[in-house]
């Protein structure tokens, strides 16, 4: 042991029995600290244990209703498909056939353009800009 | 050594469950993305029809000020023929819902 270690000095300055309290005491303190280690632990395996009960139960929800509403969802595609879309789609094109002579009713057929995109055939109309006014001459 | 093993224990029962709840996080999220995308896919039919239905509405009004579109809109039963009437046997064309 160096004579010069601060640690060394510390433990002979000290006498035999007052260490000795000193190591119970620090043993004593390790003791409660893995202690309080082992509760902290056992609660979190108690939280985790928790979260994977939420998040299985969640998943088992999302699942059943998945598997629900894609079977409905994809009846309603399956019927829309075959049978709406064609009409639909006869519609629409009859009624755009039908604004290129009544030019009233194109405002009615561009308003639902944006919902019906891929029903209509034609492109947009192009917009008529707004005649330029010419520029008054300054009075006199 | 008794609390030194117990303490070894609960780290790998916190470390199983923490990938278990990695784990179904994971699915959980995938879960909800599908069903995400059915409901996505429903709303877009919905809102074809809704908008169908609307366009025809708006057709059936503007038949009222121009009688030219009328057999388009006979054609698809959103209105009568002329001189077809409804009689009790007959399935009356159906009401255009708003």
């Amino acid at each position: 042991m160096d004579a010069s270690d601060p640690q060394a000095d510390f433990v002979q300055s000290k006498p035999a029995a007052s260490l000795a309290n000193e190591v119970e005491e620090l043993q004593e303190q390790q003791r409660s600290l893995q202690a309080l280690f082992v509760v902290a632990l056992a609660a979190l395996v108690v939280l985790c244990l928790g979260v994977d009960l939420y998040l299985f139960k969640q998943w088992r929800i999302a699942k059943t209703q998945l598997a629900e509403q894609g079977r409905v969802v994809s009846n309603i595609a399956a019927e829309f498909h075959q049978s709406r879309e064609k009409n639909i789609r006869s519609f629409v094109n009859q009624l755009e056939t039908f604004a290129k002579s009544n030019r009233d009713f194109l405002p009615i057929l561009e308003k639902y353009r944006p919902a019906l995109n891929q029903y209509f055939t034609s492109p947009p109309p192009l917009a008529v800009p707004a005649p330029v006014p010419l520029p008054k001459p300054p009075p006199k | 050594m008794r609390s030194i093993l117990l303490g070894a224990f609960l780290a790998g029962a916190l470390v199983v469950g923490a990938v278990g709840a990695s784990w179904l996080a994971t699915v959980h999220f995938f879960a909800i993305k599908e069903l995400e995308k059915v409901t996505a896919h429903y709303v877009t039919l919905t809102t074809t029809v809704n908008a169908v239905q609307a366009l025809a509405n708006e057709a059936v009004d503007y038949s009222k000020r121009n009688a030219a579109i009328d057999p388009i809109l006979q054609q698809y039963e959103l209105k009568p023929k002329p001189g077809a009437s409804v009689g009790p046997g007959q399935a009356a064309p159906k009401p255009a819902a708003r």
